[in-house]
């Protein structure tokens, strides 16, 4: 018998059930807002960007960050398209979009103004653009004013269901389809026609080229191909790359996030050592009996981490369901990127709940080890004298 | 007031728990001022436009479409226009790619008229500016983030516009509605891009707060089925929506910050508990002695609310400095403007918050202490 049984520990958790409550509740709030906050920016990283292809290429002015921050020529896209890396459809059409990007403003279901990406492509650029599907109606076709949006805009904004129109300028967009994308920004986008779409908004020049190659590992031979054409003035990205470019917002989240639970896991971590401390110091007399007992200091020193551990679990199991409550709640932010509004749901993980787990054990572990070590040092003698 | 030496050695009487409550309070109080701030910052924004007398003229689909330069004219025609200035957006960005300035040519000769509320400089720089064709105002957050002083040449890389353009700074803002705003000559921009006569939108002064309502009512009529229809809305209108859009952060920030009140209460709560635990039987004895129950009640929560104001002026003013110190740092974008206007009567309101959080924290334990019979109180050991 040389290790105290843990029900000693859960036992003296229980007489100090108070104190035990207040120290789980305040580790279940820095848990649960630890999950929140990385389930955000998780659901962010995941809107702004969507899923990248690895046969994909996105083209910007001079290797901009963003495509409403760039501007292409028809020239440079001539120049590109029949690059022999570029995979081929029907007719041996070259998989190359060249799109427009416009923001335009929309009436919100729940009031005020939201702007949003009209993004015009020729049909071929569906064919890129491969991971959005339809949920309702049919694509846009050229010539005939239609346009497709994307599910988040069908269901927050006025008008904009299956049938509804979208105005730019004088000229007015029939809705013709709903895509969705997997959650990704598509579905916080309007699609149609690039020449509707560019003679809509009185432009003559275009934001980017969007490109799917024959393979992934063709991209530095296509690369090279774009950069020693001076006619071209665009820089070259996988599309991997430009979603990472363009998540850097939501990283900026993610940082936040866990500075936040750094200040209040530091909180935590001072309250849960004050509680050791008073368990410690209320038991001196119980350390002097084990010792006399028996037990060495190092076995004092696990038992007591252990109870500081047993003190921890239960906030961040609290947190952890408190955090996963949030899992799927929608809301949107302007993406400063592209100047537009991304609708983005919460996205509990499992990686999050096992972090913010260990992240609650770590706070225990913490907030225990000095008074643990304290109630192991304890002379025995003095220990067994103390009132 | 005379207890307040008693409290004191109370306190002392377990530095450590003190200390550790302490620095558990000052960091969420730090915290808390670091979300208030965000809240303020995104306030100041509305606030600063409530009573301006200027309007905005754009097109109705979107910032993204232009209008026609001849709508100047048009807009000047209308009675109770003081003075009209095109705005159009360069967004060009200096060494690194990725921060896209607010860089906005205008026209110089109308600016102070039109904006001379929210932009302070000497006029010997107004001078200069108005000279110099290459001349730039800048921010006070952009001139500092990059060293920028009134003569250097600055050469700007385009990126939704496709020049690039060398400019001068003329001078520093030293008020500015965006403190990393850089404003330059209109005329130089369109010159560089061939003359397109296109601009991003009108800001339009007017005479009076009555003619605020007829002159939207005038534009909107006058602009309605021009080739580019174009919209009239208040300052606070068009900063509203760009706001409305960051509604995201409002709750964010109130669900956190009330995680953050809220672990406070627990933490001091806490502390309260811990201490009537292990002084009940002296919470007997003060009671056998003649203090009556509120005395013994004020003691205790003297006790926290000392702490937890402490905790909240040390954190507020942690996070404030911190704020400040940083904001230069950080690169061009809406944290650093978030840091540059932390405003200080915020550590007031920290403080205040974090002092009746402590009392409310500590109400539960402390009025459990003197409830209980005196004789119940003298006999508990621990």
């Amino acid at each position: 018998m040389r290790t105290i049984p843990l029900k000693y520990n859960l036992r003296s958790l229980r007489v100090r059930w108070l104190t035990t409550g207040l120290t789980v509740g305040g580790v279940a709030l820095v848990v649960g807002t630890f999950v929140a906050l990385m389930a955000l920016a998780s659901g962010l990283s995941h809107a702004i960007g969507g899923v990248a292809d690895a046969r994909n290429v996105v083209l910007l002015y001079r290797g901009g960050i963003s495509e409403a921050m760039s501007r292409v020529s028809l020239g440079a896209f001539q120049a590109l398209r029949f690059l022999p890396q570029i995979e081929r459809g029907e007719r041996e059409e070259p998989l190359a979009s060249l799109e427009s990007l416009v923001q335009i403003n929309l009436e919100r279901k729940s009031g005020g103004e939201t702007m949003v990406i009209l993004r015009g492509m020729r049909p071929i650029g569906l064919r890129v653009h491969h991971q959005a599907r339809l949920a309702q109606g049919d694509w846009f076709t050229p010539g005939t004013g239609s346009c497709v949006v994307g599910r988040g805009i069908a269901e927050r904004n006025v008008g904009c269901e299956l049938g509804g129109t979208v105005r730019v300028g004088h000229t007015s967009f029939r809705i013709t389809g709903v895509m969705e994308a997997g959650g990704g920004s598509t579905e916080s986008e309007i699609w149609a026609d690039l020449d509707a779409v560019v003679g809509a908004a009185h432009r003559d020049w275009y934001n980017s080229v969007a490109v799917r190659l024959r393979e992934a590992a063709l991209f530095d031979g296509f690369a090279a191909a774009v950069r020693s054409d001076p006619r071209i003035d665009l820089g070259v990205k996988t599309e991997a790359q430009y979603i990472e470019d363009q998540a850097e917002g939501a990283e900026g989240f993610r940082v936040i996030g866990l500075i936040v639970a750094a200040f209040m896991a530091l909180g935590a971590a001072l309250a849960e050592m004050n509680t050791m401390y008073s368990a410690v110091g209320s038991r001196t007399r119980e350390i002097g009996t084990l010792r006399a007992l028996g037990f060495r200091g190092p076995e004092i020193l696990k038992s007591f981490l252990a109870e500081a551990v047993m003190l921890a679990i239960p906030g961040g199991l609290l947190g952890c369901a408190i955090g996963a409550m949030m899992d799927g709640f929608t809301m949107s932010v302007l993406s400063l990127a592209t100047v537009s509004e991304v609708t983005f749901r919460f996205q509990v993980t499992p990686a999050i709940l096992a972090a913010a787990f260990v992240f609650s054990v770590g706070i225990g572990l913490v907030g225990g080890m000095l008074p643990a070590l304290q109630a192991a040092r304890l002379p025995v003698l003095e220990a067994l004298r103390k009132v | 007031m005379r207890f307040l030496p008693f409290i004191w050695k109370n306190l002392t009487r377990n530095p450590r728990r003190t200390a550790l409550t302490l620095l558990s309070v000052t960091a969420s109080l730090a915290l808390l001022t670091l979300l208030l701030t965000v809240e303020d910052s995104m306030r100041q924004v509305t606030e600063a436009s409530g009573r301006s007398l200027r309007l905005s003229v754009r097109h109705k689909t979107g910032f993204a479409l232009l209008l026609p330069q001849s709508y100047r004219k048009k807009i000047e025609t209308v009675a109770g226009v003081v003075a009209c200035n095109p705005f159009s957006w360069y967004g060009g960005n200096f060494r690194n790619p990725k921060e896209i300035l607010p860089s906005i040519s205008c026209d110089p000769e109308t600016l102070q008229a039109v904006w001379g509320d929210r932009l302070e400089a000497r006029p010997e720089e107004w001078e200069s500016f108005r000279k110099d064709r290459m001349g730039a105002m800048v921010g006070s957050l952009l001139a500092a983030r990059w060293g920028w002083k009134a003569g250097d040449t600055v050469p700007l890389k385009g990126t939704a516009v496709p020049v690039d353009l060398t400019f001068h700074i003329s001078g520093v803002l030293t008020k500015s509605w965006d403190p990393q705003i850089f404003l330059f000559h209109r005329d130089y921009l369109e010159a560089a891009m061939g003359n397109p006569g296109t601009v991003g939108n009108f800001w339009v002064k007017l005479d009076r707060p009555e003619s605020l309502e007829r002159v939207i009512g005038e534009l909107n009529a006058l602009f309605a089925n021009a080739p580019q229809p174009a919209i009239a809305e208040t300052e606070k209108g068009l900063f509203g929506m760009f706001m409305g859009m960051m509604q995201m952060f409002r709750f964010v920030i109130l669900a956190v910050g009330s995680a953050v009140v809220a672990s406070i209460m627990l933490v001091c709560a806490n502390t309260i508990a811990m201490s009537v635990r292990e002084r009940m039987s002296e919470v007997g004895v003060l009671r056998a002695i003649g203090f009556r129950r509120h005395h013994v009640f004020f003691f205790l929560l003297g006790e926290t609310c000392i702490i937890a104001m402490l905790g909240g002026v040390v954190g507020a003013s942690f996070a404030w400095v911190a704020c400040r110190w940083s904001a230069a740092l950080v690169p061009a974008g809406p944290v650093a403007v978030l840091l540059a206007t932390a405003r200080p009567h915020l550590i007031g309101w920290a403080v205040a918050i974090s002092a009746l959080v402590g009392v409310v924290g500590g109400f539960v334990p402390a009025w459990g202490a003197v409830r209980r019979p005196v004789s119940q109180a003298l006999r508990q050991v621990v």
